[in-house]
C-alpha cells in the first residue's frame, strides 16, 4: 500500500541549529529531506545521462483547472502556480525528492538568526536577457510583501517574518528577518509565492498574463480559461535542461474530455483519477504514473462561544475518529489507492506521525470503543448534523455518502450539502458550517499544516475559539521560532499526537494522483507538491 | 418600420438597466466574494490583510456607490477588470463571444437543415411510417441531455477513430476547414434539442396552413402541389421556426456552457460559469448584460423579419 | 376554420372553433389518439414505479452493500454503481425524485405564469406593458447563472433546484398564457359580453379560462420533460439533489467518469429519462391533437411578442 511513501527518514544526526543551516547552504540538505519519493523517475536531473536524452520535440498538456491568472506574486491556488511554475525560479528550489537545494541562488550563510546572506550565481539570465543582480531579487521580495493585482495580499498568511532585504552587491544580497522563522527555507523552495523577476517587470509587461523568469520554458501566448504556450529557454542556468522543444497547457476541466483528448493522442498527459486512469493500465501505449501528495482529506469541524454543539464533547469527536473506517472509503472510492493521514502528510519529510502508528492508534477504526464513547457522552441515540462538501470533484461527494453510512452505526445522521466552489469557500473561511469535508495541500513548511492551531491565526478564531490547549499552543509557536529542524521535528510529532487526543479537526487520509502519459513522454514523475515540476525534466522519445 | 425598431429600442433600455441592477445585487447577495474563493479555508490570514485585500479589489463602499461607479465607467465603454486576472473585461468577452456565436450558428444551422425539410416531409405525408419515425426521433432528441451526449461523442471518436476535435480555438477566417473539424461536435450536440423542436414545429405550422382556405384555393386553382408547398405552406411555417431561432440565440449565449466545458472551449456560457463560481462581479456583470443586449438585439431581429416573412403582420 | 383538408383529401378528425370548445363533441373519436395513449400509460407506468416500486424491489438504494460496479445479473438486474449500491433500487427511487422534480418546479411555473400572462393579456395597456418587462427581464438573464444565483441563496438542496427551475420556466409560460388570453380577447363574443356589463372576473372565468386550458396542458407536459433534464444539467453542476440521494440527473452525470468500463451504469438512467421524456411528449402531442388540432406550435410561440 504505502510503496512511495517512506514516512520517517529524516535529517541525519543531531545538528546544532547553526551547524545545520550552514551546512544546508553548502550542501543542500533542507527541511524537507524525504527519501524515496520520486526516486524512480529522478534521474535525468543529472547531467551525467544528457548525451543519451534526445532533444526536442512538443509535450501537450492538459489542466484540470484554470490557472486564473499567472501573476508571479500574490497567486493563492495551487491552479495558479501550474501556470507559472514553468517560467520562474526562486532563490531556492526542491529537487524530486524534495530536498532543498539552490536555484538561483548559489549557496547561502546564516549569519545570525535573524541574518541570512545570499550569494547569486553569476551569468544568469533572465528571459529577456538581462542578467540577473541582487537588485532583481530585492525587487521582487518587496513585491512579495505587498503582492499588487491580480495576485492578492491574502497570501501574506504564508509569508515569512522577512522584514526587509538589501543589496550588498551585484551578486550578494542580504535578508533580514522580523523574528527568527523556521519557515524561511522552505518558503523558498517551495516557488510558489517566491519567484525571482526582473526589476520593473510590473511596468513592462502585464503580469496577470506575461512574465520574465529564468526558468526552463518562456510564455508566448496565454489565453486565460483557454491555454499557455511555452517555448524552450535556451539560457536556461541548468544546461542541458530542459529538453522540450516547447510545452502546451490546455485547460481541460472535463476529466472525459481529458480521456478522450489523450486516446487520440491530442494530448501528451493529464491528471486523471483512479477510474479514469483504469482504462490506460494495460494499454502499452501510455505510462500511468501515481503517487501520493499533499492534499490530504480532512473532516473540520466548529466549536463557536455560546454553542453546544455533540461534538464540543471530546468524546463524541473521538467516537466520530474512530466510527470512520478510512480504509474502507479508500477502498470504495479510490480503489485501494490511498493512505492514513494526521495532520501533516505521510510522505512529508520526517514530519508526519508513522503511519503505522496512526492505523492502530490515533486513526483506528474501532466501532465498539466508538459506542462506549457515545455512550458515556450522553448521545446513545446519536445526533443530526450537516457536513458541507465541494459539489465538484465527485470524490468528495462519494466520500461523504460513505461516511454518512459508516457513522450512521453510531447512530450519528450526517446530511450532506454539495456545495459550489465559491459558497464552500466562503462559507469555510467564515466559519460558517457545522462539519466540513474538505482537502488540504502542499505547504512550505510544517508549520503551515499546524499553524491553525496557533491562536493567533485569523481561522482559530472563527473555527474554534473555545478550544485551549496551552501544551499545543506553546510547541506550534515555539516550532516557528525554532531553527533548528532536528529539534522541532519532535515538538511538531509531539503537537500531532495531542491534536489526535483531542480531535479537533479529523484528519482522514491522502490519496494517490494519477497521470497518465503517452508512451513517448519520459521522465515525468507525479510530484508530491501536486504541481507538475517533472515536466521540466520530460524529454519525448 | 424605423420608428417600430426605434421604440423597440428605446423600450430595451429600462429593461437594460433592471436587468443591472439585479445581476448586481444578487451577485452580491451570493455567499462569499472573491476572496473567500481566493484564499479558502486553508491560509492563515488575518482579517486586517482580508481587508486590505478587499478594499485593493474595490470591494469595500456602499452598493450604490459601487453601482453608480460600475454604470458610469460601462457607459463609457469601460467594464473595468476580471477581479480574478485583471484582465480587461472586455477583452475576455471579445475572445469568448465569436466562439459561443459560431457554436450557436452552427447548431441552430444544422437543426434548421435537418429539422425543416423533415418537418415538412411529416406534415406532408401526415401519419406515414415516415411521420412516426421522424416525430420519435425527435422526441428522443429533446430526451437526451446534452451533455451526455457530448460525452459519448467524444468517446466514440476517439475509441473508434482515435480523434477529437482540435484543442486550440482556431478562427473560422484562418482556416476554415480546421475551424470546422473544431466545432461540429459540440454543435452536433447543441443542435439535437432545437432540431427537434424545430421539426416538430414545422409539422404543426405545416398541418396547420395545408387546412387554410387559401391553400386549398391555391390547389383548386390548380396550382401545383409542390408549388403549393413551397411558396405559401412553406413561407409561413418559417414564422414559428424564426421564433424559435431567436429564444435558442438567447437561451444558447448562457446555456451552452456545459458543452464548452467539455469541450474546453472558453465560450460565453463557460467564462460566465466560472465567473459566477468565482465571484468574479465585474466579468459577471458584463456578461450577463452582453447576453441580455445580444437577446434583446435576436429577438428584435426575429420580429422584423416576421413582418417580412409574413406581410399580414403588420407592425404599428 | 371549420373541417380541415390537407391535399390528399379529407382527414379523419374534425375541429372545434375556439368559441365552443367547452362544448362536448363525440369524443371515442378524439381521445383514440394512439401516440397520446401510448404517452398516458407511460406516465401512468412511470408514476406507479415511482409510488410503489420500493415494495416490489425491496432494497436500500443508500446501502453500499456490494462490490463497485459490478454488470447487471440476477442480484443486480441494472449492476451497482461506483460505491456499491444497486443502480435498479436507485433507479426507482430516482424516479420519484425526478418526477417530483418535474410536477413542483412546473406546478411552480404554471401558478405564477399563468397569473401574470391572464393579468397582462386581461388588462393589457399599462399592466401589460409592466409584467411583461418583468418577463423580458427574466428571460435575459440565462437560466444557469439564475439558478447558480438561487442556489447559492437559498442554499445547494432539491426542493431549492426546484425552486429555480421552476422560476426559470415562468416566462415561458407568461408569454405564451398572455398570447393566448390577447387572442380570445379579440373574439367578438368577449367584446359583446363586455358590452352587456359581465364582471371582468365571470368574462376570465367563463371564456378566457377555458380557451387557455389546451395550451396550457401542452406546456405543462412538454416542460415536465424539460424540467427533468434541467435537474441534469443542474447535478452536472452539483446544484441539485444532493448525495447520497439518486436523481436520474445526478446518477446519469456520476455515471459519465465510468462510460468506459461501466456503460451500463450510463445507459439505465439515460433510458430512464428518455422514456418518461417520451411520455410526456406524448402525452402533450396527443392532448394537443384532441383539445385544439389548430394550436399552433408549442414551444414556438414562447418568448415573442407578436406586435
Amino acid at each position: 500500500m504505502s510503496d512511495n511513501l517512506t514516512p520517517d527518514t529524516g535529517i541525519e544526526g543531531d545538528l546544532t541549529r547553526r551547524e545545520l543551516l550552514t551546512r544546508a547552504g553548502q550542501v543542500g540538505a533542507g527541511a524537507l529531506a524525504v527519501g524515496a519519493l520520486g526516486a524512480k523517475t529522478a534521474k535525468a536531473s543529472t547531467g551525467r545521462t544528457a548525451q543519451r536524452i534526445p532533444r526536442g520535440g512538443t509535450l501537450n498538456w492538459a489542466l484540470e483547472q484554470d490557472p486564473a491568472h499567472i501573476a508571479p506574486f500574490g497567486g493563492i491556488l495551487t491552479a495558479n502556480h501550474w501556470g507559472k511554475e514553468l517560467m520562474y525560479d526562486s532563490l531556492l528550489e526542491w529537487d524530486p525528492k524534495l530536498n532543498l537545494r539552490a536555484a538561483i541562488a548559489e549557496k547561502w550563510e546564516v549569519v545570525d538568526s535573524k541574518t541570512i546572506v545570499f550569494t547569486l550565481k553569476r551569468g544568469l539570465r533572465f528571459h529577456n536577457g538581462k542578467e540577473v543582480t541582487a537588485a532583481d531579487c530585492k525587487y521582487s521580495f518587496d513585491l512579495q510583501a505587498n503582492p499588487p493585482a491580480p495576485g492578492s495580499t491574502a497570501v501574506l498568511g504564508q509569508f515569512p517574518a522577512i522584514d526587509r532585504t538589501e543589496v550588498i552587491s551585484k551578486y550578494r544580497l542580504r535578508m533580514r528577518l522580523k523574528t527568527p522563522d523556521a519557515r524561511v527555507f522552505g518558503y523558498l523552495g517551495w516557488g510558489r509565492y517566491s519567484p525571482i523577476v526582473p526589476e520593473g517587470m510590473y511596468q513592462q509587461v502585464n503580469p496577470g498574463r506575461e512574465g520574465i523568469g529564468t526558468g526552463p520554458f518562456r510564455l508566448v501566448t496565454y489565453v486565460p480559461n483557454d491555454r499557455l504556450e511555452f517555448v524552450r529557454n535556451g539560457r536556461f542556468w541548468r544546461q542541458p535542461q530542459p529538453y522540450l522543444n516547447a510545452v502546451n497547457f490546455k485547460v481541460l476541466t472535463d476529466e472525459q474530455a481529458r480521456i478522450a483528448a489523450l486516446r487520440a493522442g491530442a494530448i501528451d498527459g493529464a491528471t486523471l483519477s483512479p477510474d479514469g486512469a483504469r482504462a490506460f493500465r494495460n494499454n502499452n501505449n501510455f505510462r500511468v504514473l501515481s503517487n501520493f501528495t499533499a492534499a490530504f482529506r480532512e473532516l473540520q469541524m466548529t466549536w463557536k462561544p455560546g454553542e453546544r454543539k455533540p461534538w464540543h464533547d471530546k468524546r463524541v469527536r473521538q467516537a466520530v475518529n474512530h466510527a470512520l473506517n478510512r480504509q474502507a472509503i479508500i477502498n470504495r472510492v479510490y480503489s485501494g489507492n490511498g493512505e492514513y493521514s494526521g495532520h501533516v502528510p505521510p510522505g512529508y519529510g520526517p514530519w508526519p506521525l508513522p503511519v503505522a502508528e496512526l492505523r492502530t492508534r490515533w486513526l483506528k477504526h474501532d466501532l465498539a470503543k466508538a459506542r462506549t464513547l457515545m455512550r458515556q457522552a450522553g448521545y446513545a441515540n446519536g445526533f443530526e448534523v450537516t457536513m458541507t462538501t465541494f459539489s465538484a470533484p465527485l470524490d468528495f461527494s462519494q466520500v461523504a455518502a460513505v461516511m454518512k453510512a459508516q457513522l450512521d452505526q453510531i447512530g450519528v445522521e450526517m446530511n450532506i450539502e454539495a456545495q459550489e466552489p465559491g459558497t464552500f469557500a466562503a462559507n469555510n473561511g467564515r466559519g460558517n458550517f457545522d462539519w466540513d469535508l474538505t482537502a488540504r495541500g502542499m505547504r512550505g513548511d510544517v508549520d503551515g499544516y499546524l499553524a491553525e492551531f496557533n491562536p493567533s491565526a485569523s481561522i482559530y478564531r472563527v473555527w474554534y475559539p473555545e478550544y485551549r490547549n496551552t501544551r499545543v499552543w506553546r510547541l506550534v509557536g515555539n516550532g516557528r521560532i525554532t531553527l533548528d529542524q532536528a529539534k522541532r521535528i519532535p515538538m511538531y510529532k509531539q503537537a500531532q499526537r495531542l491534536l489526535l487526543e483531542d480531535v479537533i479537526q479529523i484528519p482522514l487520509f491522502t490519496v494517490k494522483k494519477f497521470q497518465v502519459v503517452r508512451r513517448r513522454v519520459n521522465n515525468m514523475y507525479v510530484a508530491f507538491s501536486d504541481f507538475n515540476t517533472g515536466i521540466r525534466y520530460v524529454y519525448i522519445r | 418600420m424605423y420608428a417600430y425598431v426605434l421604440r423597440r429600442i428605446l423600450y430595451a433600455i429600462p429593461t437594460l438597466i433592471v436587468i443591472s441592477i439585479a445581476i448586481f445585487l444578487m451577485v452580491r447577495m451570493l455567499p462569499g466574494d472573491i476572496l473567500d474563493v481566493l484564499i479558502g479555508g486553508d491560509i492563515t490570514t488575518t482579517e486586517e490583510q482580508r481587508q486590505a485585500a478587499r478594499e485593493q479589489l474595490g470591494l469595500t463602499g456602499s452598493y450604490v456607490g459601487q453601482y453608480f461607479t460600475w454604470m458610469g465607467n460601462a457607459l463609457q465603454g469601460d467594464f473595468g477588470i476580471s477581479l480574478r486576472n485583471a484582465e480587461p473585461v472586455s477583452d475576455i468577452l471579445l475572445n469568448a463571444l465569436p466562439i459561443t456565436l459560431e457554436l450557436i450558428f452552427l447548431a441552430l444551422l444544422i437543426a434548421t437543415a435537418i429539422g425543416i425539410p423533415f418537418g415538412v416531409i411529416s406534415a406532408v405525408r401526415r401519419d406515414s411510417a415516415h411521420d412516426y419515425a421522424s416525430r420519435v426521433t425527435g422526441l428522443v432528441g429533446v430526451s437526451i441531455p446534452n451533455f451526455w451526449l457530448a460525452t459519448l461523442l467524444l468517446l466514440f471518436t476517439s475509441r473508434v477513430f482515435g480523434w477529437v476535435p482540435p484543442l486550440t480555438y482556431v478562427s473560422p477566417l484562418d482556416d476554415p476547414l480546421t475551424n470546422l473539424s473544431q466545432f461540429i461536435l459540440p454543435a452536433l450536440a447543441l443542435s439535437v434539442f432545437p432540431l427537434a423542436i424545430i421539426m416538430r414545429m414545422v409539422r404543426t405550422t405545416m398541418l396547420e396552413v395545408l387546412s387554410q382556405d387559401y391553400v386549398r384555393t391555391a390547389r383548386a386553382k390548380g396550382v401545383p402541389r409542390r408549388k403549393v408547398i413551397s411558396r405559401h405552406a412553406l413561407r409561413n411555417a418559417l414564422i414559428p421556426v424564426v421564433t424559435i431561432i431567436g429564444f435558442e440565440v438567447g437561451v444558447l449565449l448562457g446555456g451552452a456552457a456545459i458543452i464548452e466545458i467539455i469541450f474546453g472551449m472558453p465560450g460565453l456560457g463557460n467564462t460566465l460559469l466560472q465567473a459566477v463560481f468565482n465571484r468574479d462581479y465585474p466579468l459577471i456583470q458584463a456578461a450577463t448584460m452582453l447576453i441580455a443586449v445580444t437577446f434583446i438585439l435576436a429577438n428584435l431581429f426575429v420580429d422584423v423579419l416576421y413582418g417580412v416573412l409574413d406581410p399580414r403582420i403588420s407592425q404599428t | 376554420m371549420s373541417g380541415q383538408l390537407v391535399p390528399e383529401g379529407p382527414r379523419p378528425e374534425t375541429v372545434t372553433a375556439p368559441v365552443v370548445r367547452t362544448v362536448k363533441k363525440p369524443l371515442l373519436g378524439r381521445w383514440s389518439n394512439p401516440i397520446g395513449i401510448v404517452g398516458a400509460l407511460i406516465v401512468g407506468l412511470m408514476i406507479l414505479v415511482a409510488v410503489f416500486g420500493q415494495y416490489v424491489w425491496v432494497v436500500d438504494p443508500d446501502a453500499q452493500d456490494y462490490e463497485r460496479l459490478l454488470a447487471p445479473s440476477w442480484d443486480n438486474p441494472m449492476g451497482t454503481d461506483e460505491l456499491g449500491r444497486d443502480i435498479l433500487a436507485r433507479i426507482i427511487h430516482g424516479a420519484r425524485v425526478s418526477l417530483q422534480v418535474g410536477f413542483i418546479s412546473v406546478g411552480i411555473a404554471m401558478f405564477f405564469g399563468t397569473s401574470l400572462g391572464l393579468v397582462a393579456g386581461y388588462y393589457k395597456g399599462v399592466a401589460d406593458g409592466l409584467l411583461m418587462r418583468i418577463v423580458d427581464i427574466m428571460f435575459s438573464i440565462p437560466g444557469l447563472v439564475l439558478a447558480i444565483l438561487i442556489a447559492g441563496l437559498l442554499g445547494p438542496s432539491r426542493r431549492n433546484a426546484m425552486i429555480a427551475i421552476g422560476i426559470i420556466i415562468i416566462p415561458v409560460f407568461a408569454r405564451v398564457i398572455r398570447g393566448a388570453v390577447l387572442e380570445v380577447m379579440g373574439y367578438p363574443y368577449i367584446e359583446s359580453a363586455r358590452a352587456l356589463g359581465a364582471p371582468g372576473r365571470r368574462i376570465m372565468r367563463k371564456h378566457v379560462l377555458p380557451n387557455v386550458v389546451a395550451p396550457l396542458i401542452v406546456l405543462v407536459t412538454v416542460y415536465l420533460s424539460v424540467a427533468i433534464l434541467a435537474e441534469a444539467a443542474l447535478s452536472f453542476l452539483g446544484l441539485g439533489t444532493q448525495p447520497p440521494e439518486a436523481s436520474w440527473g445526478s446518477m446519469l452525470n456520476t455515471s459519465r467518469a465510468y462510460l468506459d468500463f461501466a456503460p451500463w451504469y450510463s445507459i439505465f438512467p439515460g433510458a430512464a429519462i428518455m422514456v418518461v421524456v417520451l411520455g410526456f411528449n406524448f402525452l402533450g402531442d396527443g392532448l394537443r391533437d384532441i383539445l385544439d388540432p389548430r394550436l399552433g406550435p408549442v414551444v414556438g410561440t414562447l418568448p415573442i411578442e407578436k406586435k
